[in-house]
């Protein structure tokens, strides 16, 4: 297995100039301002390998944007090595540009009012894709993703889904080595999101690219990742694969029964494992492994259940057992 | 009343942050303005002259010219026309506060804080070339001049908010404000003083309330005028029958803006 | 051999942008041709402005009529190639406003070039066709013989580059500074205000510092007045190396700033 990007001892920090509101301060900031500094990323460090999809996770400023932009040679490091695939990014040279994508979710790097087809023809040109390899990338691609009808279609006319498909595709065209990903299922329908998952999962199957994906939503992560590294305010909390974290840190779901009928407080008993309850809905928090028996006793017993639903810890309480755990 | 007092402060602070702009402006019109300087100047000074206008008329036309332009002008229509194509005037529809007075308090923190800045550097400028233009003043002129500036600010204002207005039936504004605003320039004597112009333009333009912009602030304050009162009773017709026009024009296009659940 | 590859690469790249640009620009047709219209307004304004104050006088610091027409014309010309081939520059503000520069940056073309061709307003094509009808007519009110117009015309295609080069350096230059502040409205209109006035005849400075300033600093005289002087008057040497020089030293300190600004380029988010 070899080691497509190595990340050693990064660091980025931001300055920035406090801002009081008021009008006397508005005044006084023409004189004397404060400059202020954020370590965005401190001194991290990780290793990926090729075919790897690694998901980035934490909370918002945690510094995921901008570890991938040091990656694709946006921003340059105060501190720190990067090296992905022999290259440093920070030189920009062509030749790794050219065997890497950047996708960012809430950035349209589309031609707003011409169809993606115009897009993806411009992108040809920019990356110097041969025509075969772009008619049999392209093929692919919109098969995969299912958007034969709305290449043609304006792209201000597509919806958030579509144009996300769409992105992804404009990207791939030069059939990449390495793929950054930015909240690319944010604000996308949970159909949308599970279709480019599922898309992302067989394309890197498929290719052995390297995909590097930020998010908020756990659903990504599980669902792609192999590997799950959590940052938070710029350190790495976390580095290591998805079950051994759900096993340390997340060993319990959460299952929610909706009842015909209150339950009396002794039958509750009998279940055990209840979490909370609120007239005919009762939470109950039981370890993974056991969900499966769990859920299939209640159902098989003849309680009045009415619906149950099976979900995830949120993001955020994982998150807050990594700290205290 | 005192919310728009906030809003008017509020657009004050926010000029200061963005004083950047406000500075290269004033860097670049003040160069605009030289060169115009040299081009009249050496005209005359090589004995030719324009019209019965002397040097320094010439020059204090021009000086006031892009005086006033930096002072005037804000961008109310595209701000207008923007908060309707994004939808963005519904928060303020659905506040108690009126669109109108919302957008004349915030371009009126902008004007104060444009006046205030071009202000003084325009003076200093004006008492260097005081004498070389033969510029007289006096308190009556100077007076009538000030009102005359409010009056076409006013109608600069109004014009342009019914522009903006515009893209109720429109959808985007740009285009529009673009063709308008040049042809404003034209008619308001930006370009070339009114009465150096072919006599059916300006008989056209006393037809319209653009003169009262600039070219009539300018010529009184060049004496090129008589203070009859008319000239500020004229304008200020204006901007009554604009300030009703513009009501209605609000009336009606909100109730189409609304119409689309926006 | 590598750099004919290269050019022809960047070549056919600028016309797919030329191309998508004019189909995203006519798709909105109202708009397309209301642009149109206020730009044939504007540029008439130069012109009625010159025809105006020749109604009063024949001669402006040595120029007649004619030969003023062609500094406008020239002026036009150029104002429209910036706008039609390069949108003013204006996409490096639009793209730091909306923290979309990334999305350029990253790609395996030369950045400067991908923002100066990226988008360009195709309907100012009617002020190059205006500034061309314009030299045309004053062409032939000039008393010049047709080597005269041809051989002056060779140098003329000359000067109009350079002088394209420098409005489009002082653009980059000016404009390139948006990386540092958050305004954006104060440069979209930043260099063509200085353009402006180089529709006049430079040698209406007669102030030696102020004729310096306007060669060397911004350089108004080469901008049109330069191209217009070696239509109509004929070859000067040493204008026409001053004007390769001029246009040289702008090129290559707007291009080391813009490198420099792009390494100081901190696009803000989490």
């Amino acid at each position: 297995m070899n080691k497509i990007i190595e990340v050693k001892n990064l660091t980025k920090t931001y300055d920035y100039f406090k801002k009081e509101p008021g009008l006397k301060n508005s005044f006084k900031n023409l004189f004397k301002r404060k400059k202020l500094f954020k370590k965005a990323v401190d001194d991290i460090s990780f290793d990926i390998n090729e075919g790897e999809i690694v998901g980035f996770l934490g909370p918002n400023g945690a510094g995921k944007t901008t570890t991938l932009k040091m990656l694709s040679g946006i921003l340059t490091p105060n501190k720190g090595e990067i090296k992905v695939l022999d290259y440093n990014p920070e030189k920009r040279e062509a030749e790794y540009q050219r065997q890497f994508a950047l996708v960012m979710g809430q950035k349209n790097q589309l031609w707003w009012d011409l169809p993606p087809m115009e897009s993806f023809l411009l992108n040809k040109e920019i990356y110097g894709v041969s025509k075969q390899e772009f008619t049999e990338n392209l093929d692919e691609l919109v098969k995969a993703l299912k958007i034969e009808d709305i290449i043609d279609k304006q792209v201000r006319k597509l919806s958030l889904g579509e144009r996300m498909k769409s992105e992804l595709v404009a990207s791939l065209l030069h059939s990449p080595k390495v793929l950054f990903l930015d909240e690319p299922t944010i604000g996308l329908d949970v159909i949308a999101q599970k279709n480019i998952r599922d898309f992302l999962k067989k394309y890197n199957q498929k290719r052995k690219t390297t995909i590097l994906l930020t998010s908020h939503y756990m659903e990504d992560i599980v669902a792609l990742c192999d590997r799950l590294i959590i940052i938070n305010e710029g350190k790495i909390i976390y580095n290591g694969s998805i079950n051994d974290l759900m096993k340390k840190y997340a060993p319990n779901k959460m299952i929610t029964v909706f009842f015909e009928k209150e339950i009396s407080a002794n039958e509750l008993k009998k279940l055990d494992k209840v979490y909370k309850i609120e007239d005919c809905k009762v939470l109950f928090k039981v370890s993974r492994e056991e969900v499966k028996n769990f859920a299939t006793k209640i159902l098989s017993s003849d309680l009045p259940v009415k619906d149950i639903e099976i979900s995830e810890v949120d993001v955020d309480s994982i998150i807050r057992n990594v700290f205290t755990g | 009343m005192s919310k728009y007092l906030l809003i008017f402060y509020n657009s004050i602070q926010r000029s200061l942050i963005y004083r950047f702009n406000t500075f290269s402006l004033l860097f670049i019109q003040i160069f605009v303005f030289g060169v115009f300087f040299y081009l009249w100047s050496s005209i005359y000074r090589e004995g030719g002259q324009i019209g019965n206008y002397s040097l320094g008329e010439m020059v204090t036309y021009y000086f006031l010219v892009i005086f006033l332009s930096l002072i005037i002008k804000a961008d109310v229509a595209w701000r207008v026309g923007d908060e309707i194509r994004l939808g963005t005037m519904t928060t303020i529809l659905l506040r108690p506060i009126s669109y109108f007075g919302y957008t004349f308090s915030r371009l009126a923190g902008e004007i104060v804080f444009n006046t205030a800045v071009y202000f003084s550097s325009f003076l200093i400028l004006f008492l260097f070339l005081k004498d070389y233009l033969n510029i007289s003043l006096n308190l009556e002129q100077v007076s009538f001049f000030l009102v005359s500036v409010i009056l076409g600010t006013a109608i600069y204002f109004l014009f342009f908010y019914m522009v903006g207005l515009s893209t109720f039936w429109f959808g985007f504004v740009w285009g529009f404000n673009f063709t308008m605003s040049m042809i404003v320039s034209f008619l308001e004597g930006a370009v070339i003083p009114l009465d150096l112009l072919p006599e059916f333009i300006t008989r056209m333009s006393n037809f319209l309330p653009f003169k009262y912009i600039m070219f009539t602030p300018i010529s009184i304050f060049t004496k090129r005028t008589e203070l009859t009162l008319d000239l500020l009773i004229i304008p200020l017709v204006w901007v009554i029958a604009l300030y009703f026009i513009s009501l209605i024009m609000f009336k009606i296009g909100v109730k189409k803006y609304e119409g689309y659940g926006a | 051999m590598e750099l004919k590859k290269t050019f022809l690469k960047y070549f056919k790249i600028f016309l797919h942008l030329q191309k998508i640009g004019l189909m995203s620009r006519t798709a909105y047709r109202a708009n397309f041709f209301i642009i149109i219209f206020a730009v044939l307004i504007q540029a008439s304004f130069s012109l009625i402005f010159i025809k105006v104050v020749f109604g009063f006088l024949n001669n402006i610091s040595g120029w007649n009529y004619y030969e003023a027409l062609v500094i406008v014309a020239t002026y036009l010309i150029v104002e429209g190639l910036m706008w039609v081939l390069f949108g003013q520059f204006n996409t490096i503000v639009k793209q730091i406003q909306q923290g979309e520069l990334d999305g350029l940056i990253v790609r395996p073309i030369d950045t400067q070039f991908l923002v100066s061709v990226w988008r360009g307003d195709s309907e100012d094509i009617v002020r190059i066709i205006t500034g061309l009808g314009v030299i045309v007519y004053a062409l032939n009110n000039l008393n010049l013989t047709l080597t005269q117009i041809t051989v002056n015309s060779f140098f003329y295609i000359f000067m109009l580059f350079n002088a394209l080069v420098i409005t489009y350096s002082l653009a980059v230059l000016f404009k390139t500074i948006s990386i540092w502040t958050i305004e954006a409205r104060a440069f979209f209109h930043l260099t063509d205000s200085f353009s402006r006035m180089s529709q006049y005849p430079t040698d209406i400075f007669y102030h030696k510092i102020v004729q310096t300033i306007a060669t060397v600093i911004i350089p108004l005289f080469f901008m049109a007045t330069v191209p217009a002087k070696i239509l109509t008057r004929g070859f000067d040497l040493k204008i026409v190396l001053s004007s390769f020089i001029i246009a040289g030293v702008f090129f290559y300190i707007s291009r080391k700033f813009f490198q420099f600004a792009l390494t100081k380029y901190e696009s803000a988010s989490s």
